[in-house]
């Protein structure tokens, strides 16, 4: 690790959104052991998120540079929220943002400090798509926005797709890649993310739930003749729902729609 | 398949009437007798007939296969065509427009009926297909597409080959049923 490095993690400020992306473990641990060394020594209060419990490296990181971790954590310094028994119950990105948001608030309390969060990437994004990667990064910045933090996530480099890369430009405002430090040149308000995100969604909350239930019957293969059969109504008037579908949604195709329908797990 | 509507584009009034009757007596509607392009596709369109017949000779060298081809591709609506004229070189250009039937002048009550059945029982075997295969062949396609665009941030190379060969697979059939 270079010092530039080292010295620019120490004057963070808050509100700082930072995005680490690492090549190895080595990497990720020294980092992040940074990121908290210089905050237990500003007297910030520090927390730490993570599927896995704070590594043993991370940990003699911490200790090796003088500092007494034990102390910190009885003093409420220093946290850890450890996922692993909750990642069931937050599958989806929604409720991942609101168990976040729950944890740093109980975190914050009514502290004036400034408060570190280190968040290590551990695939629970996986299953998700892309705009729901994008949702949950913008709310995740929006956090930030917020309260008083420095908030820095850490994602392996092998994890990362393209279209999550330009997420992660989009959402941070600080990124260290290859021990480097710069801002992002592509850094988008969280607000504006989320407004032309709620779009698709919005779109699908108007639908009736009538015709929600039709289009669950299309993206089943069912043809309008079956349909109509299915609900008991006409062929004529499944296909004035399935025009008005995709007139309310701005699609002008049935393949577009059946994608749009997966993508919102609308099956 | 009664109640059919069959729309007539013949130039010449008095044959045009005649299969105007034939058609009726056989159960048929007629919505309209057109003899030019404009209004052969404005009732195609408004009214949706279930056949077209045409006359391929219609006046001031208008070309009734030229007509036939736009109906087909932009209503999907099958064509017979109707003519005397039946030299090779214009039975080879009638035939790249897939028609339903071609029935030369003079004809009889007989060859008319026979003609428009077939052709509407195989126009509406067709149509069933596209229709009732529309939205199963939508999922498959949406579905893979969507598997595609994910890419390998969730799939990897091994499933993404195999979707991929569904994908083109599924293309194929829509192709097919498209040209129908």
């Amino acid at each position: 690790m270079n010092d530039s490095i080292f010295i620019q993690l120490g004057i963070l400020k808050q509100h700082d959104h930072l995005c680490h992306i690492y090549y190895n473990e080595t990497e990720c641990h020294e980092i992040g052991a940074n990121f908290f060394i210089h905050g237990i020594k500003r007297k910030e209060k520090c927390l730490y998120i993570s599927g896995k419990i704070l590594p043993k490296e991370f940990i003699y990181r911490i200790t090796g540079s003088g500092i007494d971790l034990n102390k910190a954590r009885k003093e409420k310094d220093f946290e850890e929220v450890v996922l692993g028994m909750h990642l069931e119950k937050i599958k989806d990105p929604s409720s991942y943002i609101r168990f976040l948001k729950l944890k740093i608030e109980a975190f914050l309390k009514d502290s004036k400090k400034i408060s570190r969060i280190l968040i290590t990437n551990e695939d629970f994004s996986t299953s998700y798509n892309n705009a729901d990667i994008a949702w949950q990064k913008a709310s995740l910045d929006k956090i930030c926005s917020e309260k008083p933090i420095i908030l820095m996530n850490q994602y392996e480099i092998r994890k990362i797709g393209s279209e999550d890369l330009i997420n992660i430009f989009k959402t941070h405002h600080k990124i260290i890649l290859e021990n480097v430090l710069f801002d992002s040149p592509f850094y988008v308000t969280p607000d504006m993310i989320l407004s032309s995100l709620s779009t698709e969604s919005n779109k699908y909350g108007t639908l009736t739930n009538k015709e929600k239930g039709i289009l669950r019957h299309i993206v089943n293969g069912l043809s309008s003749k079956s349909i109509a059969k299915e609900l008991s109504i006409s062929v004529k008037t499944v296909e004035t729902h399935r025009v008005r579908i995709m007139c309310k949604l701005d699609i002008h195709n049935i393949v577009d729609l059946v994608k749009f329908a997966m993508k919102n797990r609308i099956t | 398949m009664a109640n059919a509507k069959i729309l007539i584009v013949e130039d010449e009034k008095i044959v045009a009437i005649d299969i105007r009757n034939m058609l009726k007596s056989l159960g048929y509607d007629v919505p309209a007798i057109v003899s030019s392009r404009e209004k052969a596709l404005k009732v195609a369109e408004e009214a949706r007939p279930d056949l077209v017949l045409m006359d391929i000779m219609l006046e001031e060298k208008t070309d009734g296969i030229e007509i036939a081809q736009e109906i087909r591709d932009r209503f999907k609506i099958p064509v017979v065509y109707l003519t005397a004229y039946a030299d090779d070189d214009t039975i080879q250009r009638a035939k790249k427009t897939s028609p339903y039937g071609y029935i030369l002048k003079p004809f009889e009550e007989k060859e008319l009926s026979t003609s428009v059945e077939i052709a509407l029982y195989k126009s509406g075997i067709e149509r069933k297909i596209r229709e009732e295969t529309e939205n199963a062949l939508a999922t498959i396609i949406g579905g893979t597409e969507l598997i595609l665009e994910e890419g390998f941030q969730k799939h990897d190379r091994e499933t993404l080959d195999k979707v991929k060969l569904i994908r083109n697979a599924a293309n194929i059939i829509q192709q097919i049923i498209e040209k129908l």
